[in-house]
């Protein structure tokens, strides 16, 4: 399928370009990784709800790793980045186990 | 049950005030792609493209982790993968050297040696260590003292005068050998006739192989040669720096001891030195 074909591109690219990440951003990697996993689990649920956009997937994707990025930055600035940081991690691990339990419950019952 | 009618899916989901199904979520739920508004290629390759993206940006950002750990906690990761390897090699190409010994003996009989020059040389090879020997011994263990608290600063520290050193398994391997052992090996390690067991950075090695405490010394020969072992000297010395040092000391006989043959091989013939006057001892060609 297309979907494992192009993240398995992604993958290899990552591995083969492996660009440089500029020092300002780097802080930034890791919520950004979590905003990601909460898009990318999404989309999987919504495919198997049959309720799956590709326009939805790809704004929604770049929103929430562009707002958890600035979120943690905002927090930053305001010195209580630890504590932001903390809050969005536990918002989107909250949806990604929602996310990960109703995919789980189409693959095993349906 | 919610006014759509699915069940709540965890507890953590359930507390949550739950958004509606068709709202901007990060869920990517949605209106369906109606059919014909867009060319299915452009949204697939957008996913793709995304998809793409998320693969990346994961393998960088795992890659960027594996990059900050420290360089010295991966230089001693690679360190000790190294030596396992290395150590996995010696160990093949020792494996490797014994049945090739095997080999050799094998050829010797075909060769028409007769059967008691073979029985000689056997005798000979596993005095020397270059053959495999089984048999019933006797198994001499020394242990480290345990740590103990240092009255200045409250920490454990180790028990230097309890440590095993080098000359302690020395006088072991030679009260053996003077008791009549016929094979002696250090934690697995066996001794030739020019094996050397000394001290280097507070480790032991026997020929050049570290071995750490506890030390087990095998000796296979006679049925007594436990016995003769405990009421030797060094064993009765080493039994009281057991009860004043603390350190371990244990005798006992064991049955069906076997010994693999030393790696390494030195070829050459042990002879007297010309002897000055006085000098009445004779060098031991068997490791004294």
């Amino acid at each position: 399928m297309y979907v494992v074909l192009a993240a398995a591109f992604g993958v290899l690219c990552g591995l083969i370009v492996d660009p440089d990440i500029p020092v300002y951003v780097q802080p930034y990697m890791p919520i950004a990784v979590v905003a990601a996993l909460d898009a990318v689990f999404g989309a999987a649920r919504a495919k198997l709800d049959g309720i799956f956009d590709q326009r939805q997937f790809v704004v929604s994707f770049v929103s929430n790793v562009l707002v958890a990025a600035l979120i943690v930055y905002l927090g930053d600035q305001l010195g209580v980045g630890g504590q932001l940081s903390t809050g969005v991690v536990v918002v989107l691990g909250v949806r990604i186990f929602g996310n990960v339990a109703a995919i789980r419950r189409h693959l095993f019952r349906a | 049950m919610r006014c759509d009618g699915s069940e709540p899916e965890d507890l953590l989901t359930a507390l949550l005030p739950r958004p509606p199904l068709r709202s901007a979520g990060a869920g990517a739920t949605g209106p369906g792609n109606p059919v014909g508004t867009r060319p299915a290629i452009w949204g697939r390759a957008g996913t793709a493209a995304v998809l793409a993206v998320a693969g990346c940006l994961f393998t960088v950002a795992n890659h960027q982790e594996m990059a900050s750990r420290p360089e010295t906690e991966l230089a001693r990761h690679e360190l000790i993968a190294d030596v396992a390897r290395r150590q996995a090699e010696a160990d093949g190409l020792r494996l490797r050297a014994g049945r090739l010994r095997e080999e050799i003996s094998d050829w010797d009989r075909r060769a028409g040696i007769g059967a008691s020059d073979l029985a000689l040389l056997r005798e000979r090879a596993a005095m020397a260590g270059l053959v495999e020997v089984s048999g019933d011994g006797v198994l001499v263990t020394l242990t480290d003292a345990p740590a103990t608290d240092d009255p200045v600063t409250g920490r454990r520290v180790p028990n230097v005068a309890g440590t095993i050193v080098d000359r302690d398994v020395q006088e072991v391997v030679n009260q053996l050998w003077a008791l009549g052992a016929e094979a002696i090996a250090v934690n697995g390690e066996r001794l030739t006739s020019v094996s050397a067991i000394r001290s280097a950075g507070g480790v032991i090695l026997v020929d050049f192989r570290p071995v750490a405490s506890p030390y087990r010394v095998e000796a296979i020969g006679e049925r007594t040669l436990d016995v003769a072992f405990d009421r030797s000297p060094t064993a009765v010395a080493l039994r009281s720096y057991a009860r004043d040092y603390h350190l371990g000391f244990a005798v006992r006989r064991c049955g069906g001891l076997v010994l693999a043959p030393a790696p390494e091989n030195w070829h050459g013939l042990a002879t007297t030195p010309s002897s000055a006057v006085g000098n009445t001892e004779t060098p031991s060609p068997l490791g004294g």
